[in-house]
């Protein structure tokens, strides 16, 4: 159950900056008396940080055109943009599993204590019931922003959103709709998440038409596009990249702003290769640019693709009617995942265009492993190699 | 029912949702391990030395199960495509060929000296 495998983010530091928290906090004189250091809890964070990160996080310049900024990591820019919706919304309300003493990432923190136990509560463990409440609340006209712990455990609720949340408006001709519901959940590999805390289901919903998905790939974009989702008059489900929440930094503007959804975003232009990814694996990608112009002298154009559904086709297939090769990386498995779809689109767009067949390089057809996960990831030699590849077709 | 003393993980601090009294409730006064010894102790079948000797070899040990497991390389990495399903389908064969290849090529950014071969 989702709330009783609660998860351990340990990637390097952080598990040591969660508790130097947890002690400088009000608890912190019970913290030595409670924390029970077992020996398989040193060994185990012993072996998992044996290896590096598998992407470096580069922070976005600095944007000053949303006024003043502030560094945050990406779970305080979620938190910036749930607290700027409960300031400047009276009907918004926050609720899921642990979300009223913070989120067991940290997202929600000090936002029950702002703005009351009627405005950010508890869920039981019931993801079909949070969904189900979420939907309620927005036909009845609040704002609803409901809080799936992870996203590998958004599958309960499964009938909710497909079923209801993305036919509402379809069903009743445009009488009623759920489009105030914004659902979040942290998402992707981690390290060390194994079977159920790793997981990438955007595909599944990727085949549901009436919801929007949207992923994205730091602090800046994460509260832009969430105040977008919250405000979109259609029910959206927003993934937050896990591995993020406390890796990726970047100066923050503390007022509110909005991304457009459904808009991809060009990083770095390029003639050779197009490079498309979203989330986590876009820091992949960045890096993947760097090494095919520095070993192979090949220029790649970059693109976070940030809305999942319904999708920016156009950006994508202007860039490789320009480059003649596309890429598409995500950790999901190969059979189905969103890939597939944007292969198969700009292979019916660009048939004359191409230079190469359009390379996947995702997560294999299996679960999410757990000691194979470095086998198991796109990670950058795997889209190095995809490129070389391609040039050479 | 079970009730958890320490802290669900590293990263969770449970006194943001439940208080220390509660913990030590449960882990001073009512633990049914505690409970079971005192009952012991009072009908003189248990003891402090019996008590202390039996601590250190338990801990002795799980210590050395810990070592020993660590030492022990991981799986060969191609068992990442067994166990999906009772047999190996065509796609799964697939892949696991070209990560193998993937892996010749690139064998030095793997920590493939952790994994039996």
């Amino acid at each position: 159950m989702a709330a009783a495998a609660r998860f351990l983010l340990r990637t390097a530091g952080s598990s040591k900056a969660s508790i130097t928290n947890v002690n400088s906090g009000l608890h912190g004189k019970y913290g030595a008396t409670l924390l029970r250091v077992s020996p398989s809890c040193n060994l185990l964070a012993k072996t998992q940080r044996r290896y590096a990160a598998h992407f470096t996080f580069q922070p976005e310049s600095v944007q000053t055109e949303y006024g003043p900024t502030q560094k945050m990591n990406l779970f305080q820019s979620v938190t910036s943009a749930l607290d700027n919706t409960l300031a400047s919304d009276p009907t918004a309300v926050i609720f899921g599993e642990d979300v009223a003493f913070g989120g067991v990432f940290r997202c929600t923190v000090g936002l029950r204590d702002k703005y009351g136990k009627d405005r950010v509560f508890n869920t039981p463990l019931c993801e079909q019931g949070i969904v189900g409440f979420g939907i309620g609340v927005a036909v009845a006209g609040a704002t609803a922003i409901a809080e799936i712990q992870f996203a590998d455990y958004i599958y309960p609720a499964f009938d909710q959103i497909v079923n209801e949340a993305a036919k509402y408006r379809y069903r009743s001709g445009n009488l009623f709709d759920c489009g105030n519901l914004t659902i979040r959940a942290p998402w992707g590999c981690v390290g060390h998440g194994s079977l159920y805390h790793s997981q990438s289901p955007e595909a599944f919903f990727a085949h549901c038409p009436g919801i929007k998905v949207v992923i994205p790939r730091g602090p800046v974009q994460a509260k832009g596009l969430l105040l977008s989702c919250i405000a979109d008059k259609n029910p959206c489900i927003f993934f937050e990249p896990k591995i993020l929440y406390r890796a990726a930094v970047d100066q923050v503007p503390v007022e509110p702003y909005q991304i457009p959804l459904s808009e991809a975003e060009i990083l770095q232009e390029g003639s050779d290769v197009t490079l498309v990814a979203w989330g986590t694996q876009v820091h992949v990608i960045k890096e993947v640019a760097a090494m095919a112009q520095e070993k192979l002298g090949v220029s790649c154009e970059v693109i976070d693709l940030q809305t999942i559904l319904p999708w920016d086709a156009e950006t994508i297939c202007k860039s490789v009617v320009k480059t003649g090769r596309l890429l598409v990386s995500h950790e999901a498995p190969v059979t189905g995942g969103f890939a597939a779809e944007i292969s198969s689109t700009v292979q019916e767009e660009c048939f004359l265009n191409l230079e190469a067949p359009i390379a996947r390089v995702c997560g294999y057809d299996t679960p999410f492993p757990h000691i194979f996960e470095p086998f198991y990831i796109p990670d950058k030699w795997k889209c190095f190699d995809a490129v070389k590849r391609m040039i050479n077709y | 029912m079970t009730y958890r003393i320490g802290h669900h993980s590293t990263s969770d601090d449970s006194s943001a949702y439940r208080s220390v009294d509660e913990v030590n409730y449960w882990d001073k006064q009512d633990h049914p391990i505690s409970r079971l010894r005192h009952y012991m102790t009072a009908r003189s079948w248990w003891g402090e030395d019996e008590e202390r000797a039996w601590r250190k070899q338990s801990r002795r040990l799980v210590m050395e199960a810990f070592e020993k497991a660590e030492r022990r390389l991981k799986p060969r990495a191609e068992l990442l495509f067994t166990d999906v399903y009772e047999e190996v389908p065509a796609n799964l064969e697939k892949q696991r060929e070209g990560l193998w290849r993937h892996l010749q090529q690139y064998k030095e950014h793997y920590p493939l000296d952790t994994y039996d071969k």
